[in-house]
Formats: structure tokens, C-alpha cells, sequence
């Protein structure tokens, strides 16, 4: 039986491979400085500006409890878009775009249960922008 | 059926003739005798039957051509414009409204017979006894001037803002990199350019922005429609000041306003009250706009609202005994109370309120109320205006920049010497006390004691108040963009606006920081 295929685009977080769901206004942008908030959630590293949009960059990384080898000031972000609000999250390096029939589950994560499965049969976990969004206290 | 593909089209136009027809209807009930009023509801009428045919609505086609033909008649001296026809027209936009909705939300028109007959009787009546014999003038559509108007999305006038405000920002740092370089020929080109890009961007925001009275003009309908029904005398008074609002914005705080009239007039205003009166007033404060809404109606019973709370376990007993007026106010925005049925016991101002409040919520305004037993309740809603392009001081405290608009800003003083205020409570300059406010406090910075060179003096609403800023302080240009929701819970932060430099600033909010 035919199923549809659905598309992710992929980045690095130290060896990790990581992919999100393709969605309208992805793209990897470079920047140095971004704009602290008082108050807001850890995970919340501040805002930048790009291309009309103020877009708040989220530390993927410590939600992930992953280790990061981008030791740059250069940092770069995998932005996304929920509610017409744009968000960015940190990542070390962008990867290719993936196609995949078939989306597993690993029962024993509590979160970003979902992952896919490379020609080599590495696995990549998915994140869901929606997910992500319920990892972090947005009104803090 | 003509390609779905022009349904957006159809529906975009025809929502604006509906809400121009119910204008010009009003104004028909102020003058039922002018002919150019007559002329001009034939005419969009007729322009609607069209876009109805277009699409294939064959039963809205034939509603619209029977009050066309009544209009017509009317136009023509054979039918008198009473205040029986008046209801017919207002019934028949109703009907048309109701279709509409069909048609939008389940792509089908509803059932129209009954309400076509009923205007093909009214036409034939008319033919029998014609009210006044008039000159037989030629048939309207012949004499009728036509105009054209665009309909374009907000999400394309945003797009073309986004790209502008990029050019904007570009040709900033393009006119501070040619300072520096001191080219006074380029500089000069530069400024001009600069200009150019800000008066396209106030025009586009002008496009945006439409005069309250353009859109409030269908409220007092709602209001006669809702006062008819329920057998009410009401008049409403709309004071617009001439003033203009965003449109995305205008379209919320519509939606509230008919909320909070539907509760005046259902449950403020008895059947007994001979003039029931509702006045919307809007007004400008500093930089923010307040809207409120006053009826003359019973008013509100606050111990019934807090024995309701208590009753639907809203509130403990013991706890309602301790709460201040302000906070049984504010009960009445709870789902709890506004959902139940308190129309008599309290003087009701019940349905919808928790939605008017969630609503306010979304628009970074807030609600008060304020009510008293046989005189009438208020409600005022306090609205951010947005600022577009504006001057501002930009500067660091600990690792953030904040923005202060100029136009807040009396005077910067530049202190002696660098100086501690970890424990001042006030500011004195030239014999003025000023009030101190403290962004470390504020944002839970409090273990931070920096030395202070700068103190931004203010007045707002009557307040003396003195900023203190630490450094690095620089007077700039900025674009406001649109607030992220991770800023949405922070009261003191009005907004993030745009640098030259591209970098996202905070604006503070004046109005809560006092």
C-alpha cells in the first residue's frame, strides 16, 4: 500500500541528527547578537530580526539536554513558524532535507518520542514545533 | 457554478455591501424621502444581484431582485417609504446576512421562498396603490456614476511593511556609515532617500488605518435590531473624536463593543425605561486609547455577583468575605458568573463578559467596570496604540537594551558624577521632586547596584518620574514590529521595535512601569 511520505529538515546538535517537520518559512540563518529578555524562561535566549520578523530564539540545546560543539560567536538558528509568531531554535549545523514513509516511536523517551530512520539505520528524533513550544513557559 | 477559486472574491465584496446597506438604510429611516438615498441602495442592490448571479446563487438572486423591485418602486413614487417597508428592507438584511454566513461557512445558500413572496406581495401592493404620482423618471441604472474599490488582504500590506521596514533599516545604517565617512553630498541624498522610505511607510500604514466612525457606523443598527426585539426604547451616541485606528485592531474592539452593547441593551436597559442610553466615547490618552461604554441602564448588584460567585464555588465564603470592591468587580469577567443566568436577580450584565475580557487580554488593553444600582454601569477599556516609527532613546542595563520613546522624555540630565540609587526613592532637579523608578527592582535585578550617569525625567498623567540610566546612551529611529508572545506576559515591555543597526530593542511601557 502506497503511504505519503513526509518531508523534515535536518541539523546537527553535537553528533546528534535532529529533524523537524518541513513547514512554511524554514530556513538556517547565522547571527552574533541577540536581545536578552528580564524575566522569560531559561530556555528562551533572547530575540533577533530578520526579513521583517522578530523571531525568539529558543535553546533547543538545554531542552535536549544535548552537547553542543559550536564554540563560535557566530551561532546559528533552524527557524520556524506557529501562529504566524516565528521562532528559532539553536542548532550546530544544518543538515539536508529527509523524506521518510515511515515515522517510529521510542517508548522509553517522555518526549520527542517520534524519530526516523536513516539509509545507515541511525535514528533521527523528530521535533515537533509544537513540542517544542510545550517544553518552554512562553509567558514567563 | 463559476470557479470556486473566486468565492474569497465574492465573499470579501459582499461582506462590505452588507454593511453598506445596512448604513444607508439607517440613514433611509432619518430620511426616508431622499431620492439619492433611494438611488444608491437600487444601486448596490443591483450590484449585489450581479456578484450573486456570477457565483450561480439562484435563490439569492431572486431575494435581491425582489427588493430591488421594491426599491425601485419606491424610487419611481409607487410606493411610500413608511416605516412598515423600513422593517422589510432591515428583515431582508437580515436575511441576507444570515445567507451569507451560509454561504461562507457551509457553501450554500439557505431558504429563501418565504421572505421573496413576502416582497413580491409588498410589490404588488404598491402597483395597486400607488402612494404619490411622481414624474416617471428614467430607470436608475442609467443615471448611476459607478466606482471601484480594492480589497487587499492585511497579510500582503504586512509583507510590503516587512520589506519596507528593511529597506528603512538598511538605508540607516547606510546614512550613519556615509556620517561617519563625512560625504556631505551623499549624506544629503541619503536623508532624502530616508524620507521617501518613512512617508511610504506612514502611507501604508495609512492604508491600514481606517476612521472609527467608517466602521462604527453598524452599531447603532445593532443596537435599533436588538432594541426592537425585545420591545426597548434606545438611543446610542457614538463619540468618534474624528479619531483612526489599525484596522486588524478596529475589528477586535468591534467585536467587543457589540458584546458589551448586546449586554446594555439586553440586560442594563429595562422594557419599562422610557430612554434607554448607551454613549461609546473614545479618547486619546498619552499613548493610549481609551474606549468606554455608558448606559443608563439598573446597574450592577455587586453583592448578588459575589453571593453568585460564592453559589458557583468561584470563590470560597471565607474568602468572599475579605474581597475588596475591586476584586468583586472583576468576578464579573469570570466564566463562572458571566455564563450564568443572572439577568434579574443582579440586574444581569451577564452573557460573554469572560469573552470580552479574553479579548481585551489578546489586545494588551485591559477592562474595568464601574456600576451603580439605578444609574447605569461603565465599562472603559484601555487600548495600546501602536507606534509605527518613532524617536527613542536607546540604552544597556545589565545585559539588555531598553527603549524609551522621546516623546515621553522631558529631559536627560547628565548627573556630576556616576552615581549609586540602589536606595533613593526620589530624584530632585532644580527644586522638582521627581518619583524614582527602578528597572533593576522591576525586573528582579535587585542585587545589581551600577553607577548611574543619565536620569530621564518624565511627566505622565500628572506623575513626576526620573529614570535612571546607566550608560552607553544613544538617541535613534525605531521600527516597532510586532510583539512576541514570549512578551505578552511582560506588562512593563509595550513592544519590540527595530535599530538601525537591525537589532530588536524593547520598548517600555510608561503607562505600568509608574
Amino acid at each position: 500500500m502506497a503511504t505519503k511520505s513526509q518531508k523534515f529538515i535536518s541539523f546537527y546538535i553535537g553528533d546528534q541528527q535532529y529533524a523537524l517537520p518541513i513547514t512554511y518559512g524554514n530556513k538556517f540563518i547565522e547571527f552574533t547578537r541577540l536581545t536578552a529578555i528580564p524575566q522569560s524562561d531559561k530556555d528562551i535566549l533572547g530575540l533577533i530580526y530578520q526579513n521583517g520578523n522578530i523571531v525568539t530564539i529558543i535553546d533547543i540545546k538545554r531542552i535536549l539536554k544535548a552537547k553542543s560543539l559550536n564554540q563560535n560567536i557566530r551561532q546559528i538558528c533552524l527557524i520556524f513558524e506557529v501562529d504566524d509568531y516565528h521562532y528559532g531554535i539553536l542548532v550546530d549545523q544544518g543538515g539536508e532535507t529527509m523524506s521518510a514513509n515511515r515515522i517510529f516511536t521510542d517508548r522509553q523517551k517522555k518526549i520527542f518520542k517520534k524519530y526516523i530512520k536513516t539509509k545507515d539505520k541511525a535514528k533521527v528524533y523528530i521535533l515537533e514545533p509544537a513540542d517544542i513550544l510545550s517544553q518552554i513557559n512562553i509567558y514567563d | 457554478m463559476i470557479s470556486e477559486k473566486y468565492k474569497d472574491l465574492y465573499l470579501s465584496t459582499t461582506r462590505q455591501q452588507l454593511k453598506k446597506l445596512s448604513d444607508l438604510l439607517l440613514y433611509l429611516e432619518k430620511k426616508p424621502n431622499n431620492q439619492n438615498l433611494i438611488e444608491n441602495i437600487f444601486r448596490l442592490i443591483h450590484s449585489m444581484k450581479g456578484a450573486a448571479a456570477t457565483m450561480g446563487y439562484k435563490k439569492t438572486v431572486k431575494l435581491l431582485h425582489a427588493m430591488e423591485s421594491l426599491v425601485d418602486a419606491a424610487y419611481n413614487g409607487d410606493l411610500q417609504v413608511n416605516k412598515k417597508i423600513l422593517n422589510t428592507f432591515f428583515d431582508t438584511l437580515n436575511i441576507l446576512k444570515n445567507n451569507f454566513t451560509s454561504i461562507d461557512s457551509k457553501n450554500k445558500e439557505i431558504t429563501l421562498d418565504k421572505y421573496i413572496k413576502s416582497l413580491k406581495a409588498l410589490f404588488s401592493q404598491s402597483k395597486k396603490t400607488k402612494a404619490k404620482a411622481r414624474p416617471k423618471e428614467k430607470h436608475i441604472l442609467g443615471s448611476l456614476p459607478s466606482t471601484a474599490e480594492l480589497n487587499v488582504s492585511t497579510d500582503k500590506l504586512d509583507s510590503i511593511g516587512n520589506s519596507l521596514d528593511d529597506l528603512l533599516i538598511n538605508a540607516m545604517k547606510i546614512k550613519n556609515r556615509i556620517k561617519e565617512l563625512g560625504d556631505v553630498e551623499l549624506l544629503k541624498t541619503c536623508v532624502d532617500n530616508g524620507k521617501i522610505l518613512s512617508d511610504l511607510r506612514r502611507h501604508l500604514e495609512q492604508i491600514r488605518v481606517v476612521k472609527l466612525k467608517d466602521v462604527l457606523s453598524s452599531l447603532p443598527y445593532l443596537v435599533r435590531e436588538i432594541a426592537r426585539e425585545e420591545g426597548k426604547q434606545v438611543e446610542i451616541i457614538i463619540k468618534d473624536h474624528d479619531l483612526s485606528l489599525d484596522k486588524a485592531i478596529l475589528d477586535e474592539v468591534i467585536e467587543i463593543l457589540i458584546q458589551l452593547l448586546k449586554n446594555a441593551v439586553s440586560h442594563g436597559i429595562s422594557t419599562t425605561q422610557k430612554k434607554g442610553k448607551i454613549i461609546i466615547d473614545f479618547s486619546l490618552v498619552g499613548d493610549r486609547m481609551n474606549i468606554s461604554v455608558v448606559d443608563n441602564g439598573a446597574g450592577i448588584d455587586w453583592p448578588a455577583i459575589l453571593d453568585l460567585a460564592v453559589k458557583n464555588k468561584i470563590v470560597t465564603r471565607n474568602k468572599a468575605k475579605l474581597m475588596t470592591l475591586e476584586e468583586i468587580k472583576n468576578l464579573i469577567f469570570s466564566a463562572g458568573i458571566s455564563k450564568g443566568k443572572i439577568l434579574n436577580t443582579t440586574s444581569g450584565r451577564g452573557m460573554g463578559l469572560s469573552l470580552v475580557k479574553s479579548k481585551v487580554e489578546e489586545l494588551d488593553a485591559y477592562i474595568k467596570v464601574d456600576s451603580v444600582i439605578k444609574k447605569g454601569t461603565k465599562f472603559t477599556i484601555n487600548l495600546p496604540q501602536p507606534l509605527s516609527v518613532f524617536r527613542s532613546i536607546i540604552f544597556n542595563l545589565m545585559n539588555h537594551t531598553f527603549a524609551l520613546p522621546l516623546d515621553h522624555i522631558d529631559k536627560l540630565v547628565a548627573l556630576e558624577e556616576p552615581k549609586s540609587m540602589a536606595r533613593a526613592k526620589t530624584f530632585t532637579h532644580q527644586r522638582k521632586k521627581y518619583k524614582l523608578i527602578s528597572l533593576l527592582n522591576i525586573f528582579g535585578m535587585e542585587k545589581f547596584d551600577p553607577l548611574y550617569k543619565y536620569v530621564a525625567l518624565m511627566e505622565y498623567q500628572k506623575t513626576k518620574i526620573a529614570l535612571p540610566v546607566v550608560r552607553k546612551i544613544k538617541e535613534d529611529e525605531l521600527i516597532m514590529k510586532k510583539m512576541p508572545l514570549v512578551l505578552k506576559g511582560n506588562e512593563y515591555i509595550k513592544g519590540v521595535a527595530i535599530s538601525a543597526q537591525g537589532q530588536p530593542v524593547l520598548v517600555l511601557d510608561i503607562n505600568n512601569l509608574i
